[in-house]
């Protein structure tokens, strides 16, 4: 049979040939390239699951006794009333105790005063402003609730409030906002279901009571508070540059997937890590949390200047982004589009209102974790302990060019590591983890080529004995990774297929080769990792790229993701790794990752130096104090060693450092060239030092932040649950412990 | 020449340093919405800890105004600071703290101020404005009241369509007024104290490209009138240093000297030199002389030179719309007081940027003033500390090496010139070591010297007459026998090669050779002195190194056969295969001795090596030379000939290389993306 299809001819021959190799070829490329990954199921992750809030229908409401301003009464509790004043959906929430009035706009007396006309007087009595464009066109309108055509309907929220329908008749556009009452203050919803584009024009942003509280300039105290970095005030009636009349930025930062990496080039900045934002005038202040829809959202301050006279602060959900289309494969021009599809997410915003010893910074910052308490979003209380943890990071070395081609140069051996750990224990550092970096087998950092493990630092058998002796001595062992940014050089990922896509549909670019994997792809790997460090006896794992330090978007046709499935994968993730390994850690700790880490690198610990931001306060770290140990910058690498040091202890923080065995000077060529000066035996007198000094706060790491306050000029407290105060004096560069447990 | 290249592509690293900063997040913390770069000795940039950190801005409060476009920004010796506030038309004076102290040229009258764009303050308190809008220069005395006013002085070489609209201004202890007026590329306008024009001053001199040279040469007067003419870049500011010195800054490329130090007699003490920054407008200098460039447009807005002009330090940023405290806009002027705090006037942010100095900061310009001083022992402790906070720069190690060298501990000397990468100051140490050795067993030098001569050819003699004495089997004799003839060839090419005629020479020999030249070029990449190499060794491009030996003498070979094939040449490919390895052994002879010789001289002789190197090279190219003649049978002029063609046959060869080596992998793109498309549509 078989040498009947043999061909006698020898041309043919050849050719049957030919065209078998290539079937083979191209079968054993396409089984080669098959998913090989572990499946989610495998790890357990689900999906995440999207429920929308319910558009009430019903019996429209109907206003009861209104008053002389043209309110009436639309939801009450034994705190707070809700006004609504039903021509312009004004609002007016009353405190019952005190009967101190919080408006959502100004008051008529105010408004007598104003200058401005036209949109931007409508837009001063709007509880909204909503931008809308049309279809195929990027210039934005503006819509509140005073332009012509537009159309209210109310609908009772129970006892607790209305839900209003805003309907746009020439623009046959509406949507729907619930403003109820809480036993904290006022809550503002924007369900995705409720927003209806029957014509063509598109939502685009929506500005939530962007005048909720609004201070008009001159004779008021107090400040708004934005979410820089850990935390940053803008003080009232300061004169500032003009170009600082306004901050605007999104929570967790820009969406990479929305950045055009070739052109954009900005300044560095901190990037939002927690949805809140306030305001405090006289002895009253509230505290908004944006509790659904933060991933597209952006927090807007503005102080007066030729616009408005008001200090006002609120938040704008973005529906669609403006992007550079690219007109061809070939050029880099692009046309400004808007995106079609509308961002299917509910929005929701707590407004907490604080009055008297509470009404200021550390009541948002308590209002804020009680939120996340509630919400069960904090991790549990840290247990008491005797001493404070070192976050030893030690950097085990990385590829440089030797010859022409790439080597691995060593600074840390695990045996090294051991050596130095071993040596920190007898010099009196009592407690601390090991985050070992380094050690995978490409020897870069942002790579997925882990194993085996770097055989010049000693090798998988040299880990599991580094393992052995740090399980004896007590010392918890994590080794970082990396799971968003990838160079296509060090990574098995393939950028075409694997990298998540842009706005633009096409595959995200960063600078050279950079691409950001697909999460679910990073996350299916993780479980081989995870496998391969449990077998070895780590403890766990550090991720210094990815969850809780980034957020973003995957426009892949087939299955695509905004940021909350990212977020909801990462979580999911920690959960995986904390379940198999014990541990895991991770850089700047966003909100979403609260509560599914053990450990937070470098938490947001300075300002971005905005002109428009007056003082910087520790409202982030008051939030998370004692649910989860927090370090700063590592003390090797601080910018002004003493004034960062005493920042550390201000805020809370636990000690950290980023050490190597060898001279730094090894490190230079590779990826860790940045890291100025590591080596052990040049810093070991400072590390004791340091840690003497973190030590003397043993006693508070476990507890909550009661209270801060600037005592003078460069002077700050902070006061925790059991009374103990640490005073930190910028000025003379020292600091105290007084009371508590200590004493 | 290629120290330069590497320089601009050490600049142009710079910008893609800064890009990447962008998508990684950094391992060091972010603290500062910048990042301050440290141009390492011998080396690339690197990221340090910053040495300035931005302090405060100074933004206009109090000052019965905002400021409006400020133009210049003046320190004098009492640290009071003065700024030409341009769109208010004053001259505002703070003291040292910032704080608002008065406003100069607001009154009416004579001394009204008018677009001011610069200011000067004299030792004597006397304040000079550059008024631009009133095409004149003011001078008041210290207490604020007007003293008189130039306005655009009577000479000839000022015509009418000279417009004189000074924009900064400096006077010398004598009064003399040094003039940047706008849009002139003839220099600083000079003035005496009595307001009369002394001429022009440090003009920049256009950069003449080498095409520029060649239409000089070859156009006539006409025909040069009609190109367009080249202009040098105009000088934007000047500064005068503590010493006297006239620091200018121009911004382009159109000329060198973008820093000039400029002494009284118009000599730059740069030496016209070519700063890589396009974008300088401004320039301050510190007490100890070290300057402070401030760039509009680029990615960093402040770059820090050492006393010889040198770039230490880059830091700081610019962005449109700049809103954070460290980033300008539109940096205008820059000075430093005596706390050496920076103080950047932003022209479009209408503020003053402050950036003070950082302790590590403090510790390196000190220990680098020191070095630069020579005063090495003082520097010692500055360079310790600079190494407890950065172990990564070169030049701390460079100090204590000098300082080392200085105390006569040699051996230290030579590991801290070996880590800092420093040819020279290995090389001084070395001498010494050498010297003192020499010194100390010369005899013993001279009878080991002697020894060894008379051992090894007492030696080889043994050897020779051992293996003449034995009967060896004949492949043996066979190989021994060419190799000799390898060596016979060295001296006598013609009858060497003539040999070689009609001979098939073993394969196993001619492997051997090239095998051998390989390995030894290998060898001499690690046996020579640090002198031949003076960097980490690990930076060599090995595999590189190889192929620029190997495919030209593959190709040579190639090349050589078949032109001479087609010319009428005798020789067939296995004669020029064999010949051409024949003609490397110079090669191999060479560099051994030489590579060895690389471990006893100092920088002052390497002479020796390169003459060596050279006449080992024209040896080489003398051998293919003869072998073209001898292998195929050629006259003289022939075998030229033949040798030149075939060289532009190498060309041929390596240009047709090239096209097809990108056609094959445009192709495998072709196939791959085809493969790509379609597995990701399946």
């Amino acid at each position: 049979m078989l040498r009947k299809l043999w061909p006698s001819n020898g041309k043919y021959r050849l050719l049957l040939l030919f065209a078998l190799i290539a079937v083979v070829a191209v079968a054993s490329i396409v089984y080669g390239r098959r998913d090989k990954l572990p499946s989610l199921q495998a790890m357990g992750i689900a999906g995440p699951v999207t429920h929308f809030a319910p558009v009430l229908e019903g019996a429209a409401w109907q206003a009861g006794g209104i008053d002389g301003e043209g309110f009436s009464l639309a939801g009450d509790n034994a705190r707070y009333s809700l006004l609504l004043e039903p021509k312009t959906s004004q609002l007016v929430v009353l405190d019952k105790s005190g009967g101190y009035k919080w408006r959502s706009n100004p008051s008529p007396e105010q408004l007598a005063q104003e200058t401005v006309k036209g949109a931007l007087l409508e837009n001063l009595q709007s509880p909204f402003v909503a931008e809308v464009v049309v279809a195929g066109q990027t210039r934005r309108t503006m819509l509140s609730t005073l332009t012509k055509g537009v159309t209210i309907d109310y609908v009772p929220i129970g006892d607790a409030g209305v839900q209003a329908t805003y309907t746009y008749e020439k623009e046959k556009l509406s949507f729907v906002i619930q403003f109820t009452v809480t036993d904290r203050g006022l809550e503002a919803a924007v369900p995705s279901d409720g927003i209806r584009e029957s014509g063509d024009y598109w939502l685009y942003s929506l500005q939530l009571l962007p005048y909720f509280g609004a201070v008009p300039t001159g004779g008021e105290e107090g400040y708004l508070f934005v979410p820089d970095g850990p935390g940053g005030l803008i003080l009232y009636d300061r004169q500032r540059p003009s170009v600082a009349s306004g901050y605007e930025y999104p929570i967790y930062g820009d969406d990479p997937a929305h950045v055009n990496y070739d052109e954009s080039i900005q300044a560095q900045r901190e990037q939002i890590a927690y949805p809140l934002y306030g305001l405090k005038r006289g002895d009253r202040a509230f505290a908004a949390i944006v509790k659904e829809g933060p991933y597209t959202a952006k927090i807007k301050a503005v102080t007066p200047s030729s616009s408005s006279r008001y200090h006002s602060i609120g938040i704008s959900f973005g529906y669609r982004e403006e992007y550079g289309r690219k007109v061809s494969g070939i050029t880099k021009e692009t046309v400004k589009a808007v995106r079609k599809e509308r961002t299917a997410e509910d929005r929701r915003v707590e407004y907490r209102l604080l009055a008297g010893e509470e009404a200021d910074y550390v009541g948002m910052a308590h209002a804020y974790r009680d939120y996340l308490q509630e919400s069960g979003q904090l991790g549990a209380p840290l247990a008491a302990t005797d001493h404070v943890p070192l976050m030893l990071s030690i950097v085990g070395g990385g590829s440089k060019p030797q010859f022409g081609r790439s080597g691995y140069e060593a600074a840390t051996t695990f045996e090294q590591a051991e050596h130095i750990v071993r040596d920190l224990r007898e010099a009196g550092v009592a407690n601390m983890s090991v985050i070992y970096q380094g050690w995978q087998n490409s020897g870069h950092t942002y790579t997925d080529k882990r194993f085996p493990i770097v055989s010049e630092l000693g090798g998988e058998k040299g880990a599991r004995r580094f393992a052995q002796s740090m399980r004896e001595l007590g010392i918890p062992v994590l080794f970082d990774d990396y799971m968003a940014w990838k160079d296509e050089a060090h990574s098995s990922f393939y950028k075409k297929t694997d990298g998540v896509r842009g706005i633009d549909s096409t595959v995200l670019s960063g600078t050279g080769d950079a691409f950001i994997v697909n999460p679910v792809k990073a996350i299916r790997q993780q479980k081989l990792v995870v496998d391969a460090l449990k077998k070895i006896g780590i403890d766990g794992i550090h991720y210094a790229d990815g969850p809780g330090s980034i957020a973003f978007s995957d426009y892949r046709s087939n299955a695509p993701l905004t940021r909350g499935d990212t977020v909801h994968y990462y979580r999911e993730l920690l959960d995986y790794v904390r379940e198999q390994l014990g541990t895991a850690g991770v850089q700047r700790g966003e909100q979403y990752a609260l509560g599914h880490a053990d450990y937070i690198e470098e938490l947001p610990h300075s300002s971005s130096r905005d002109f428009i931001v007056d003082e910087t306060v520790p409202v982030y770290p008051i939030a998370v104090h004692g649910t989860v140990a927090y370090s700063t910058a590592p003390g090797n690498l601080r910018d002004v060693y003493e004034d960062e040091m005493l920042r550390a202890i201000e805020y809370g923080a636990i000690p950290a450092f980023m050490l190597t065995y060898a001279e730094s000077r090894v490190l230079k060529g590779t990826d860790y060239q940045d890291l100025f000066s590591t080596e052990y035996a040049v810093w070991k007198d400072r590390i004791l030092e340091d840690y003497d000094n973190f030590d003397r706060l043993a006693g508070v790491l476990h507890q909550p932040i009661a209270d801060h306050e600037k005592v003078a000029e460069g002077v700050y407290i902070t006061i925790y649950e059991d009374g103990t105060r640490v005073t930190v004096d910028y000025n003379t560069k020292q600091f105290g412990v007084e009371g508590g447990r200590s004493e | 020449m290629f120290g330069r290249i590497r320089k601009d592509l050490a600049v142009k690293a710079i910008a893609c340093m800064l890009l990447l900063g962008l998508w990684v997040p950094q391992l060091a913390s972010a603290q500062l919405p910048y990042y301050t770069w440290y141009n390492d000795l011998n080396a690339g940039n690197i990221r340090t800890q910053p040495i300035y950190v931005p302090d405060r801005i100074i933004e206009g409060n109090g000052m019965e105004g905002a400021l409006s476009s400020p133009g210049d920004i003046y320190i004098a010796d009492d640290d009071h600071v003065y700024i030409a506030d341009t769109g208010n038309n004053r001259i505002v004076e703070l003291n040292e703290k910032g704080e608002y102290l008065r406003s100069i040229g607001r009154e009416e009258g004579p001394g009204q101020l008018a677009q001011p764009e610069g200011v000067f303050v004299a030792e004597d308190g006397t304040i000079y404005a550059a008024n631009t809008g009133g095409q004149s220069i003011v001078l008041y005395a210290p207490d604020g009241s007007f003293l008189r006013e130039f306005k655009k002085p009577e000479a000839t070489a000022l015509t009418a369509d000279y417009h004189f609209l000074p924009t900064k201004i400096v006077a010398d202890r004598r009064g003399v007024m040094y003039i940047v007026v706008k849009d002139t590329f003839l220099g600083l306008l000079r003035m005496s104290p009595e307001g009369e024009f002394t001429g022009f001053f440090g003009a920049n001199k256009a950069k003449l490209s080498w095409l520029d040279r060649l239409k000089r040469a070859l156009l006539n007067e006409g025909q040069l009138a009609r190109e367009i003419a080249k202009q040098p870049n105009p000088i934007q500011n000047a500064t005068l240093s503590d010493d006297g010195f006239l620091v200018t800054t121009s911004s382009g490329r159109a000329s060198d000297g973008q820093i000039k130090k400029l002494n009284a007699g118009g000599f730059d003490a740069f030496g016209n030199k070519e700063f890589h920054q396009e974008n300088l407008v401004d320039t301050a200098i510190d007490r100890n002389g070290f300057l402070y460039g401030l760039n509009r447009n680029d990615r960093i807005s402040i770059s820090v030179y050492d006393p010889t002009g040198e770039v230490v330090f880059y830091f700081g940023s610019t962005q449109k719309g700049a809103r954070q405290l460290g980033i300008t806009d539109y940096g205008i002027s820059i000075d430093i007081n005596s706390a050496n705090e920076l103080w950047v006037a932003d022209n479009a942010s209408n503020l003053i940027q402050v950036f003070k100095r950082t302790s590590f900061g403090d510790t390196y310009m000190t220990a680098s003033h020191l070095y630069f001083e020579g005063d090495y022992e003082r520097s010692r402790s500055y360079w310790e500390e600079v190494i407890r906070q950065n172990g990564m720069l070169n030049i701390a190690y460079n100090g204590l090496g000098k300082i080392a060298l200085h105390d006569r501990d040699y051996a230290a000397a030579l590991d801290y010139f070996k880590q800092s990468n420093d040819p020279e100051g290995y090389s001084d140490a070395y001498w010494y070591i050498r010297y003192e050795w020499l010194k100390n067993n010369f005899l013993l030098a001279v009878v080991v010297l002697v020894a060894g001569i008379w051992g090894v050819s007492f030696g080889a003699r043994r050897l020779s007459a051992f293996v003449r004495k034995r009967s060896w089997p004949p492949l043996v004799r066979r190989y021994a026998g060419e190799l000799r003839d390898a060596l016979y060839l060295m001296f006598h090419p013609y009858n060497g090669f003539y040999r070689l005629k009609d001979r098939n020479i073993s394969i196993a020999v001619i492997v051997f050779l090239l095998a051998l030249a390989v390995a030894v070029h290998i060898w001499s990449v690690f046996a020579s002195g640090f002198i031949a190499y003076p960097y980490d060794l690990g930076e060599y491009n090995l595999p590189l190194s190889l192929a620029f030996l190997i495919v030209p003498w593959v190709t040579w070979v190639i090349a050589n056969y078949l032109v001479s094939t087609v010319k009428g040449g005798e020789g067939r490919f296995r004669e020029v295969l064999q010949a051409s390895a024949f003609a490397i052994v110079p090669y191999i002879v060479i560099t051994i001795p030489a590579t060895i010789l690389t471990n006893f001289v100092v920088l002052e002789e390497w002479i020796i090596i390169d003459l060596f190197r050279q006449a080992m090279w024209i040896w080489i190219i003398v051998l293919f030379l003869v072998m073209t003649q001898v292998i195929h049978n050629f006259d003289f002029t022939e075998a030229i000939k033949n040798a030149v063609i075939t060289l532009l046959t190498i060309g041929v060869i390596w240009v047709f290389a090239t096209i097809i080596s990108g056609l094959v992998y445009n192709f495998y793109d072709f196939i791959a993306q085809i493969y790509r498309e379609v597995t990701f549509r399946a």
